[in-house]
């Protein structure tokens, strides 16, 4: 086992630097899923749009009325002081839109005169068309009730209005979601977690083989006694540790951030395919190692593969969103099959062989692509070994 | 002899075939990835014409009131048109709900015995139908309300019901609008800026004696090592320099994304970016130990930074900036991605120069780092 030995060796010299990658890359995946915001599925809640309020005809009744009327239906956000500041937060989607009140608009508005409040949307189209339904259904109905419903003051109006307003259609929701209620959250922790996971094995793995494969090196290994396949096999036993040990901290992160929703058999669902996934991840930079020969190369390579696949797959953005052609070709990628995994597993609720079995299909792949990524890095090592004599 | 440096420090980059092809072929691959990926993310805000259900029932003849106040915002007459809200499918219960499971539509709508919203999860689309329906019931009862005190109204009112106003103006903050795909480009940008770090260890490589036997030959030449690290760093600088304005190039010209008229100002900021990335990874050149650390230092460095900055979340950035502001201070790709995002959307120049300022005072300290680091250190033997 000598060569599993020195394997351990050469990560004891590097140990600083895979605790770097590991806590940088595991803080990026932490560090978006805390602050994306959370979304409950258990009963059906109005969307709320958020938006900027300016009110400049403050201490008019109507104008406040409406106000609260707005609280009640839509989360105003305070973005700070500033015309920047709302401008950033519309451009940031923090908002979906800000809404001036402008002086004398409630006298204006009661007198009959044609006062318009003054909007800007945001990018997203729909939550804009929500609220502005919303204000025009305030302000149409106030305006009934000012035109015909005789002398009435503006505290009147609100308070006619804002009753009529009160009356719901009820819903009723009829969902197919999963038992989990974060379920989605966790999903979205696991898909991230694809491009920690091989970023930093391709780093930590085609490092060490950065090393073994300096010919020196290669050539003394050559002529020992110990058979090619020998060092083959115990240099992946060495990867095969070291994934092992990413896959536990990964999924003690997960365990941190998300606690015991992961005591389920969903829980135990997304571990194991986190961990075909990692084995997956082995096999890319083992034969990326095997592939390239510089220490800059590797760093475009690896980079380029981590953020590529993740985008490509729906790590970061997801699926749905995908367009179809990108989908087709993401397809061909091994992350896609695991963000899948997740994203099905994600939906379970009952575990029977019907409901398994999509999530199953996604494993097989995933294990069809370890196994022929690890045939051709063992081709490649042979062929490498004849060139070297050659 | 910085024209001698200059060549040869610039040849010796140009001939490292494989390192010139990833770090060109990397920004370029990223930026056709996002484009493609992101394509559609412009179409899923839009808003599209939601579909309903409705179960059938004979109330809802044509020419009762429901229906036709439907058809004005629906195809429910048979009409399509471009600013319908809502596109109707009638069926039986059975249909409704094979439909909702199926996802063809968002939720579906019980007329008889009071009037009832089925759905299968919230959503916008969800609280459009409900705000739609609610309207309906409650201006009914308003009529009747304003009826009961002032029959006299009568007929006006219902004209007026039937004529709503649209009490909202448009106004816009910025003449370039927004456009939430080009985040994700100022982030690449910003980090095809920075990687250029990881380059430049090596340059620092090739001036320490300890480090290198190359650096080992170089020192006992008679040119001065600040000048000599003035010369390499500028071969380094050019190459970089280039590489990033030719992502620039194509993710402007090739892929068509917005950065606003100021092309000039663009081209600083990926210059005065470039030069921030080079002496970041100077800095770490000199201060590392271990060769793996320095690659760990910039490559981690500049993916976190990036990553504050937007590359993999959008939000991020704004997050960064609301909570921690300190940070966007601070953290390169931030304020790179603030100077383009500053271009873009704001007419003023403001923001847009003090990202540039606090840019260049970063790449200021980085240099004086490597430099005093650099200057007076001899070697008795090696």
């Amino acid at each position: 086992m000598q060569v599993f030995k020195a394997y351990f060796k050469i990560i004891k010299k590097n140990l600083p630097m895979l605790i770097m990658y590991l806590i940088i890359f595991l803080s990026v995946v932490i560090g978006v899923t805390a602050s994306n915001r959370t979304q409950e599925m258990v009963s059906f809640s109005t969307s709320k749009s958020d938006l900027a309020l300016i009110n400049d005809d403050q201490g008019a009744v109507l104008a406040d009325g409406l106000v609260s009327y707005i609280e009640q239906n839509a989360h105003i956000i305070n973005v700070g002081e500033g015309e920047d500041a709302q401008k950033d937060a519309l451009f940031y989607e923090e908002i979906d839109y800000i809404l001036r009140i402008p002086k004398g608009f409630s006298e204006g508005f009661i007198a009959g005169k044609s006062v318009q409040l003054e909007q800007t949307k945001g990018i997203d189209q729909t939550a804009g068309i929500q609220l502005e339904m919303l204000l025009n259904r305030f302000l149409n109905t106030a305006s009934l009730y000012a035109k015909h419903g005789g002398q009435l003051t503006q505290a009147e109006i609100v308070e006619k209005t804002t009753k009529d307003l009160s009356t719901e259609t009820p819903v009723e929701v009829k969902t197919s979601e999963s038992g989990l209620s974060n379920a989605d959250l966790i999903a979205y922790f696991f898909n991230y977690a694809s491009y920690s996971t091989i970023i930093i094995l391709i780093f930590g793995i085609s490092t060490f083989m950065l090393v073994f494969n300096k010919s020196f090196i290669k050539q003394r290994t050559m002529c020992s006694p110990l058979s090619n396949r020998q060092v083959f096999f115990q240099r992946l036993a060495g990867d095969f540790c070291l994934t092992l040990v990413l896959w536990a901290i990964t999924a003690a992160c997960a365990f941190i951030v998300h606690g015991e929703d992961l005591l389920s058999i969903n829980g135990a669902l997304w571990f194991l395919n986190l961990f075909i996934f990692s084995m997956v991840c082995l096999s890319v930079s083992f034969l990326l190692g095997s592939l390239i020969k510089s220490k800059n190369s590797l760093s475009a390579a690896a980079n380029t593969i981590a953020l590529g696949s993740s985008f490509l797959c729906g790590a970061f953005v997801p699926q749905y969103l995908l367009g179809e052609g990108v989908q087709t070709v993401a397809q061909f990628i091994p992350t896609y099959w695991y963000i899948r995994g997740n994203n099905l597993i994600a939906g379970l609720k009952n575990f029977n062989a019907e409901t398994l079995s999509p999530v199953l299909i996604t494993f097989v792949i995933e294990i069809g692509f370890f196994t022929a990524i690890t045939a051709i890095s063992m081709v490649i090592n042979k062929q490498r070994r004849v060139e070297a004599f050659a | 002899m910085f024209k001698h440096a200059f060549v040869y420090n610039l040849k010796t980059i140009l001939r490292e075939r494989e390192t010139v092809f990833w770090s060109l072929f990397f920004s370029l691959l990223m930026a056709t990835l996002f484009y493609f990926a992101f394509s559609n993310i412009a179409e899923t805000v839009k808003f599209k014409t939601i579909s309903i259900g409705l179960v059938d029932s004979p109330l809802l003849s044509e020419g009762s009131q429901f229906h036709s106040v439907l058809s004005s915002i629906s195809d429910a007459d048979g009409i399509r048109s471009e600013d319908d809200l809502f596109h109707v499918m009638t069926g039986t219960v059975e249909q409704a709900e094979e439909w909702l499971k199926t996802g063809r539509i968002s939720g579906f709508v019980f007329y008889d015995q009071g009037m009832r919203l089925v759905v299968s999860g919230s959503g916008f689309n969800q609280t459009i139908i409900k705000t739609f329906l609610d309207e309906y019931n409650q201006t009914t009862q308003t009529v009747k309300g304003i009826i009961q005190d002032n029959p006299a109204a009568l007929f006006k009112t219902i004209t007026d019901v039937m004529n709503r106003k649209d009490y909202l103006k448009q106004t816009s903050v910025s003449p370039t609008g927004g456009d939430v795909m080009a985040t994700f480009f100022y982030a690449l940008l910003a980090m095809s800026c920075l990687i250029a770090s990881t380059a430049s260890v090596f340059e620092i490589t090739k001036l320490q004696a300890n480090l290198s036997t190359l650096a080992a030959r170089i020192n006992c030449s008679p040119v001065k090592k600040f000048k000599l690290f003035l010369y390499n760093i500028s071969a380094s600088l050019a190459f970089q320099i280039v590489v990033v304005l030719i992502v620039l190039a194509y993710v402007m010209l090739v892929l068509g994304i917005d950065f606003g008229e100021r092309t000039g100002l663009i081209i600083l900021t990926c210059i005065i970016g470039t030069i921030t990335g080079v002496f970041f990874g100077t800095a770490t050149g000199v201060l590392g130990k271990s060769e793996g650390m320095k690659m760990a230092i910039t490559i981690g460095g500049t993916l976190f930074s990036s990553f504050l900055a937007g590359l993999m979340a959008t939000g991020m950035k704004y997050f960064v900036q609301k909570n921690m502001p300190i940070v966007s201070y601070i953290s390169p790709a931030n304020l790179i991605t603030d100077a383009f995002y500053s271009l873009y959307y704001y007419d003023t120049l403001n923001r847009f120069w003090l990202n540039i300022a606090i840019l260049c005072i970063i790449s200021l300290v980085f240099c004086t780092i490597t430099c005093l680091v650099l200057r007076r250190k001899t070697y008795a033997s090696i």
